[in-house]
């Protein structure tokens, strides 16, 4: 995913700490959220991203520390009137309100009128795939439609800050896609600020441009996912056969590898240096021609650590 | 606070919370008991004029007339002991200087006279027990404000959209509009009935004693609403909210009578919610009645204070 460039914060969180009871869920956490960003919020079971999210949202307070969003402090968050949303992560509708009548009921919260409301609404549940449950309750949907329900209230209007909190858990891989295809629909006509807190590492990696790595409540890593990753600058080879020690010292000896780790006989990793002024991509390119030309055909062949990788060595293996 | 957000919650709250299953069993329950109050004073009145009338011959609809106006006049006056004894004569024993006693008991007698003589007596009754018994109709009505909506985290899609001080007065103002819907209601009902099968009284005495009833009955709901709001606000159960809602306005009469066996303190406990001086309400006294319902807004004030600063200060 293209990286935007960002002028400013949407969202600023300094010192933030939260403990419950003997847990510190969070501890001293700042993090500069770029506006116009789909900034990924990572971390294992516990790492205190529902709590950052909720004290983001005022759902809880906060120890020590303070977030602003969109400059303001989060005490007077209501008074952006819906520029600030939320998929909240296990929220339940009401059972007994028809589904058009809640979500008309949070848009004129957010202040619009009842007719604007209704029609954005409408058009956001359209849009969603719930456009014929509009009267029904929610007992009428799956859990892959409440989802979608949740996601419609949070997109609906022209919120500046989405956040959304663990959008696909619990939810099957068709439905977690559609999930994902709707965020980013949503995404290409709006260009709102969007946080998405998972533990799901793909889904961060295909949506967000920044992420933030939360353990055990602290961020042990933060940036964009290029950066984070190593982007360009390393690339994993499988051959089908080995080089040769004369070809290996070949390919060391070129100016854009810094460092060349056989992993085993056919496995390679080169880390790259970008020289100054030259595109990254053209530096694989070249590489790959060479090996090419060495009579190598790659069988699998990765461009920089996958999140999953990088997230697993700064977490300790994923263990909580 | 915005006034518009809150009239928005107000009427949503108050739209949505009847079709609830809470909601409807709080209309059904209220109504009920409302009607059961006033069937059980009229019937046996109603059944007993007409048995009278049968035994002694009335013919005409006057002659029968005046034999009910009778038979009403001799169970007022047996029930008048059973009414001041409502209003809190029993207190009267426990004076020790006789003067005072004598003044006391000369004031219930006058209190209770102008319930049963100066008023639609059997109005009076009516109220009187729906005054003693709504404040538990009230618990079964707003316990749950706030509690099941946080309870099931419902309440954050609203969190980021309003302010918590206008969630909390607009569910509060809510319920109180319902509660003075189900309060016209239901006197509404009674009242029309009276005026049309007891001929008794005039139908401009019924309206105006009827209608000054009803605000009373919501004065009195006031505190109790605004108690449940603390409660509710508290604990993030329905269940717990409605058991413990239940437990404090019963409990706390229910203390004071059984403590009055052992200490002649136990009495004061009545003061922590408004059963002390709800009865106040229909004194004959203005200063009294005034004085009761601005207990009862001192009381829904307090209460309200604590629940308000509970949930705007609680993790949701």
């Amino acid at each position: 995913m293209t990286e935007t460039v960002m002028n400013d914060t949407a969202v600023q969180i300094d010192g933030l700490s939260k403990a419950f009871g003997s847990n510190r869920a969070l501890d001293d956490v700042s993090l500069g959220i770029p506006t116009g960003s789909i900034y990924g919020l990572l971390g294992p079971n516990g790492a205190g991203k529902t709590t950052l999210f909720s004290i983001a949202a005022g759902f809880l307070q906060a120890d020590a520390g303070q977030i602003e969003i969109l400059g303001q402090p989060v005490k007077r968050l209501s008074e952006l009137s819906g520029r600030v949303t939320i998929l909240p992560q296990d929220a339940l509708f009401a059972r007994n309100v028809p589904i058009v009548e809640q979500l008309v009921f949070l848009r004129r919260l957010d202040g619009a009128d009842k007719q604007s409301a209704r029609q954005d609404v409408v058009e956001t549940l359209e849009r969603v795939g719930l456009g014929e449950y509009l009267e029904r309750g929610v007992q009428a949907l799956s859990h892959g439609m409440l989802k979608r329900m949740g996601i419609a209230q949070a997109f609906m209007g022209n919120p500046d800050v989405i956040l959304l909190d663990e959008p696909t858990s619990g939810l099957d891989p068709q439905n977690a896609k559609q999930i994902r295809d709707l965020i980013a629909e949503f995404r290409s006509t709006r260009n709102a600020t969007t946080i998405i807190s998972s533990h799901n590492l793909a889904e961060i990696q295909e949506l967000c441009d920044h992420v933030a790595i939360l353990d055990h409540g602290k961020v042990v890593a933060e940036g964009p996912v290029g950066t984070i990753t190593g982007g360009q600058k390393r690339l994993d080879l499988t051959l089908s056969t080995p080089f040769t020690p004369h070809q290996l010292e070949s390919l060391r000896g070129r100016p854009e590898v810094r460092e060349l780790i056989q992993r085993d006989a056919t496995r390679i990793r080169f880390e790259l240096q970008i020289p100054e002024g030259q595109p990254e991509n053209q530096v694989g390119i070249e590489l790959l021609r060479s090996i090419l030309d060495m009579g190598h055909y790659p069988r699998e062949m990765s461009q920089g650590d996958s999140l999953e990788e990088f997230f697993l060595q700064i977490t300790g293996d994923g263990e909580d | 606070m915005d006034q518009r957000r809150t009239r928005l919650v107000a009427a949503h709250s108050s739209k949505y919370s009847l079709r609830s299953g809470v909601g409807l069993i709080f209309i059904l329950l209220s109504l009920m008991f409302g009607l059961i109050v006033a069937q059980s004073l009229l019937s046996p009145v109603e059944r007993l004029a007409r048995d009278v009338a049968k035994q002694q011959g009335a013919e005409t609809p006057e002659e029968r007339e005046e034999l009910r106006r009778e038979v009403l006049d001799q169970i007022v006056d047996q029930a008048r002991p059973a009414v001041a004894w409502v209003l809190g004569s029993s207190s009267v024993d426990k004076i020790e200087d006789e003067t005072e006693r004598v003044e006391a008991r000369e004031d219930y007698e006058e209190w209770t006279s102008s319930l049963l003589d100066d008023k639609p007596a059997l109005l009076s009754a009516i109220l009187l027990v729906l005054l003693w018994g709504w404040p538990f109709v009230v618990a079964v009505g707003a316990f749950d404000l706030v509690s099941s909506d946080v309870g099931s985290r419902r309440i954050r899609y609203q969190l980021l959209r309003v302010d918590r001080s206008s969630i909390f007065f607009g569910r509060l103002f809510g319920t109180v509009l319902t509660f003075i819907a189900v309060l016209v209601m239901l006197l509404g009902v009674v009242v029309l009935y009276m005026g049309l099968k007891l001929p008794y009284y005039e139908m401009s005495d019924l309206i105006s004693w009827g209608a000054y009833g009803g605000l009373c009955l919501v004065v009195v709901s006031l505190p109790y609403i605004a108690l449940c709001s603390w409660i509710s606000a508290t604990v993030s159960s329905a269940m717990a909210s409605l058991t413990l809602s239940v437990l404090v306005i019963g409990g706390i009469p229910l203390f004071s009578v059984l403590g009055g066996q052992t200490s002649e303190h136990a009495d004061k406990v009545l003061y922590l919610l408004p059963w002390g001086t709800q009865s106040h309400l229909f004194h004959h006294d203005t200063t009294l009645s005034v004085g009761a319902m601005l207990g009862c807004l001192g009381y829904t004030a307090l209460f309200t204070f604590l629940g308000h600063r509970k949930f705007v200060t609680r993790d949701l």
